[in-house]
């Protein structure tokens, strides 16, 4: 971490490098309005509230505080003229969309805004910030709710403005929404009233993948629940805002491999996550590396074949030597994905993301899921893995695991070490 | 196959020998205008008439990509001496082939004839729309056919590839386009060579390079006749920005509303593949590119650099905080580099004949400082009420005044010319006594213009400011993605207050609240389309604000536009009676005997304009 010096209204301030402004604005205890903005989620900047003036060097310019990078030397205004009187018309524009909100009267009232100059054509409870998709994008990560057309036609809707089955009725859109406009969709909770048996009525924080296992005891109604009243008094918020950003990982470096610790790990190097009840399979970053750039990829399923563990899945095909990597639990094969098949290289861009390569529906997860290597395991497990591997390759003189190095592994010891670590001779004979 | 210098000189040869050799090239053109005006049909009908006269084995009929005098299509130009027709039709080819081609007596009927002059102007150079053009971008219109990828190497194609692989280093390359000067041609102007330094640079692998070809200003049409007309220009660009910056992947966003274009880019990427100067080991210098093209669903926006790639990673096509620069983390957060078609069109030129020659042409000194000045030419589609419509190539710092009435022929029908806008929905509008100012990036900035992508409007008298502004903006509403708060609720508020003008139900203060909203939209906007939608407002209240106040104070549209504002009547004294316009008026709204003057019903009259259009006598007046 680079820190930086910054002024911010003429006092000091140091911020790390890059972080956003607003970070640095409200250490110092300066209130700068925002309305899209909430600790925890990624900075959208569409409110445009929250705008400063910063200058460097001559040039001074007007940026939104809750993205602009820090950097030093910068110097931050936020309450010049020309910031109150921009806020000021924004506050007025918001009014007129949404005449009849107390958040939005309120926040306009913060900037000595009563009334709108601006006429309403139709009053709405949205404001269009966005929260309620991003926090179930970026934090309950179902991405049941989306925008839907553009401009000022913009709304905030379900995909194809069905009932989302990607739901998981977390009510953390009702949460965040600060017009009230988000209402919780009664019709999915009802239809698992419905339709769910005794053992699949999961808790919601288990839905939302807090606890591992909970079986709802009071018929969805978590308002009468003890336990989730309790845990959201605790935590003052919403219990995904408070726990789950640590969820959503970013790639960690363990040795010379990324791991990314949200989903499962097969002892064969490939990797397996969760979506509701599917998962998505992929090779991690210690098998792409050590059987090196990728030419192309051969899939031994296609969707609605069978499988058992210890099945090939996919054989990988490098720098003219094969290695065959091998499903790791039973089940289905759903989809496969078209866009690595075409072009293989996306899984030496991004392995754990865009280069995944099958969907199946497993048959019961959760006790398959045992015998993977889980998120608390998979740091120790790839450290050990690395250590062990260069130890092998030391033999063979390569000292180093370098970028690059599986191609100084020769074709016999590819043969072995794929066998030992990818496990591409069958694993369950 | 792989393709060295020597083998691109064997097929430059094999060009020139083509077997048994015609006597005139028949280049017709097959732009998207004249397309649609039938210069298909003109081939066959052409092609039918030369086998008939046994003339199929001396006269050949090329396709070529637009040649830009759109207004007069179909044309065609006969080489080798430069013969401009116009207007072609099918009748008209018997007799053509006849008296040029077999006889050798140009046909004087179908050439051009000034709108001034009386005499028809037969060669093309002679033409005052082509004599002040410069073309570079441009500079194999009309001269080849853009689906032959041995004619674009005949005229020194992918030579500068060659040149760029075998002699230069890629740092060579990024100081060649620095001391070039040359910005870029989409619309911000920004310096082509710094951000490919800056691309270069930046951590992080793989790179790209992108193309954008995503032109959505309505009535623009410049990246869309390059890539029809020169395909192969554009790749050469795109491979020689991609061994500058190290990079080995290309795309090409191109709008999915241009399939012509498309399609000769496939053409072009696969003929360029089969020649070894796409895919692997090019020029067997272990330098790998290649181009795919990803098409865009149509919006406006996607133009903007990060709602294009946001549309290319499969999400929806809306900007983001550019604080953080594409060239640093863009395409799928990896360095990016993204330049406008016009752009990469310009840099084989550059590399071929250095960065010298190409600061020759136009404004200022980029010797110091790359944004020192406007260097090279810039491709304008002059539409409007001109003459001579039609794609045009210019080297900057040309005055408005040329463009208009040298190039454009000056203003149709007699009307008094009021002004031109530049830069697309987005751009001003400069008035009349502006007209002397030198085109470059920077002083259109200055009156309160841009350069934009190209297009360029111009309007009569007869156009109404506040309507034009009010058009522009509606335009604007529909593109808008609607992310952010000043560009969907702001532009939404901005077309309202315009309507209450155009209507007469504006207040006092109306004026003065569109100003400080249209500069709220313009400063607080997340991106640059909201960043420039209150131009159009701005620079019309800036140049024309006493229409606005017409429109408010005395609830008058002196253009005679605003259809709330006007009333039309028949001016006794010119009238002579003759039943015309009481025949044609749809709703009856015009009474009066044979010889006698007729009268306007105002309560009937829905203000189409059709009795004024009709009449001979220019009697009916507007108010």
């Amino acid at each position: 971490m680079t820190e930086v010096n910054m002024k911010i209204d003429g006092r000091d301030v140091k911020a790390e490098q890059r972080s956003p402004l607003l970070g640095a604005i409200r250490s110092l205890g300066i209130q700068v309005p925002t309305l899209c903005h909430v600790d925890g989620l990624e900075p959208y900047g569409v409110c445009r509230m929250c705008i400063v003036e910063v200058k460097r060097g001559k040039r001074t310019r007007l940026v939104t505080s809750c993205n602009f990078p820090s950097e030093e030397g910068l110097d931050v205004f936020t309450d010049t003229e020309r910031v109150r009187q921009h806020r000021r018309v924004m506050a007025e524009l918001m009014l007129a969309r949404c005449p009849d909100v107390p958040g939005i009267r309120e926040l306009a009232a913060s900037v000595g805004v009563e009334k709108s100059r601006f006429k309403t054509t139709e009053p709405s409870d949205c404001v269009l910030c966005g929260l309620c998709v991003r926090v179930c994008d970026q934090i309950v990560g179902a991405s049941a709710l989306s925008f839907i057309d553009r401009g000022n036609q913009r709304a905030v809707g379900t995909p194809w403005s069905v009932d989302p089955d990607a739901c998981i009725a977390c009510g953390a859109c009702t949460y965040v929404c600060p017009t009230g406009a988000m209402h919780m969709e009664e019709q999915t909770v009802e239809r698992w009233r419905r339709e769910l048996a005794s053992d699949q009525r999961l808790c919601r924080y288990a839905r939302m993948g807090l606890i591992s296992y909970k079986i709802c005891p009071n018929d969805f109604r978590c308002s009468e629940c003890e336990v989730d009243q309790r845990l959201f008094e605790e935590l003052g918020t919403h219990p995904l805002l408070a726990l789950a950003p640590g969820l959503r990982k970013l790639p960690k470096q363990v040795g010379p491999f990324d791991v990314v610790e949200d989903r499962f790990y097969s002892r064969g190097h490939t990797w397996v996550k969760l979506t509701r009840d599917q998962v998505r399979m992929g090779m991690d970053d210690f098998a792409r590396k050590l059987i090196g750039p990728v030419e192309k990829l051969t899939l031994h399923a296609k969707p609605d074949d069978a499988f058992k563990p210890g099945d090939p899945a996919v054989t990988v095909l490098s720098n003219g030597r094969k290695a065959t990597l091998r499903f790791p639990i039973a089940g289905t094969v759903a989809h496969v994905n078209q866009a690595v098949l075409d072009d293989p290289a996306l899984v030496d861009e991004d392995c754990y993301e865009r280069g995944w390569l099958l969907v199946v529906r497993p048959d019961d997860f959760y006790a398959q899921s045992r015998l993977l290597v889980n998120r608390d395991e998979v740091e120790s497990w790839i450290e050990g893995q690395s250590q062990k591997l260069a130890q092998n390759l030391k033999a063979k003189g390569i000292d180093e695991l370098t970028p690059g190095f599986a191609e100084k592994i020769g074709k016999e010891d590819f043969a072995r070490l794929g066998d030992e670590f990818l496990k591409t001779g069958a694993e369950s004979k | 196959m792989n393709v060295t210098p020597q083998k691109t000189k064997e097929s430059k040869a094999r060009v020139g020998e083509r077997p048994g050799g015609y006597r005139m090239h028949l280049m017709l053109c097959a732009g998207t205008g004249c397309v649609s005006s039938g210069s298909y049909k003109i081939k066959d009908a052409l092609e039918r008439e030369l086998k008939k006269r046994g003339l199929s084995s001396e006269v050949a009929v090329v396709m070529t990509g637009c040649n830009g005098f759109c207004a007069q299509g179909p044309v065609m130009v006969v080489q080798p001496d430069e013969i401009f027709y116009q207007r072609l039709g099918e009748k008209d080819i018997p007799h053509l082939v006849e008296e040029h081609l077999l006889k050798g007596r140009p046909v004087e009927r179908l050439m051009y004839t000034p709108p001034a002059g009386k005499a028809a102007v037969p060669k093309m150079s002679d033409i005052g729309f082509f004599e002040k053009q410069r073309l570079l971008a441009l500079r194999n219109r009309g001269l080849i056919d853009p689906e032959v990828i041995d004619e674009y190497i005949a005229r020194g194609g992918y030579k500068a590839l060659a040149q760029v692989l075998t002699e230069m280093k890629p740092e060579e390359v990024v100081k060649e386009l620095i001391a070039s000067g040359l910005r870029g041609r989409g619309g911000g102007g920004f310096p082509t060579g710094v951000k490919w330094k800056t691309c270069r640079e930046a951590p992080g692998e793989p790179k790209y390079v992108v193309c954008n070809a995503d032109e959505g200003d309505p009535g623009a049409y410049m990246d869309r006749s390059i890539i029809e007309g020169d395909p192969h220009s554009v790749l050469e660009g795109m491979a020689i920005a991609a061994y500058a910056i190290g990079s080995s992947r290309g795309y090409i966003y191109i709008r999915h509303e241009y399939p012509l274009a498309t399609e000769r880019l496939e053409k072009g990427i696969a003929d360029a593949r089969e020649y070894g100067l796409l895919g692997k080991n090019i020029f067997d210098k272990g330098f790998d590119f290649d181009v795919g093209i990803h098409r865009g669903a149509g919006a406006f926006v996607c133009g903007e650099s990060t709602a294009l790639m946001a549309s290319m990673e499969g999400r929806p096509g809306e900007p983001r905080a550019k604080y953080i620069h594409t060239v640093e983390h863009g395409l799928w957060d990896r360095p990016t580099n993204l330049n406008n078609v016009e752009t990469y069109a310009n840099v084989p030129p550059i590399i071929l004949r250095g960065a010298e020659w190409f600061t020759s042409i136009g404004t200022g000194d980029v010797s110091e400082n790359p944004w020192g000045g406007s260097k090279g030419t810039k491709v304008f589609s002059l539409v409007g009420k001109v003459h001579n419509t039609g794609l045009v190539e210019v080297p900057m710092g040309i005055s408005l005044k040329e463009i208009v009435f040298d190039i454009g022929g000056g203003i149709p029908n007699g009307k008094k010319f009021k002004a031109v806008q530049t830069g697309g929905p987005s751009g001003g509008v400069i008035p009349e006594n502006l007209l002397d100012l030198p085109v470059d990036f920077d002083q259109l900035t200055k009156v309160g213009s841009m350069m934009g992508s190209g297009g360029m409007i111009v309007m009569d008298e007869t156009d109404c400011m506040v309507d034009i502004a009010r058009y522009f903006i509606d335009f604007l509403i529909g593109e808008s993605c609607g992310k952010c708060l000043p560009c969907r609720e702001g532009l939404t508020q901005i077309s309202a207050l315009l309507n209450d003008i155009c209507n007469g139900e504006a207040k006092e203060d109306t004026i003065e609240l569109l100003e400080e909203l249209s500069n709220t939209v313009k400063e607080c906007s997340l991106c640059a389309l909201g960043g420039s939608a209150p131009n159009p407002v701005l620079s019309t209240l800036r140049y024309f604000r006493d229409e606005y106040e017409a429109h408010v104070k005395d609830k008058q549209c002196p253009a005679g536009v605003c259809k709330a504002l006007i009333t039309y009547s028949i001016d006794p004294d010119k009238c002579t009676g003759c039943l015309l316009c009481l025949r044609n008026c749809p709703q009856d709204a015009i009474s009066g005997e044979k010889k006698k003057p007729h009268k306007i019903q105002a309560d009937l009259c829905i203000k189409c304009g059709i009795c004024r259009d009709i009449c001979t006598y220019d009697a009916v007046v507007v108010r």
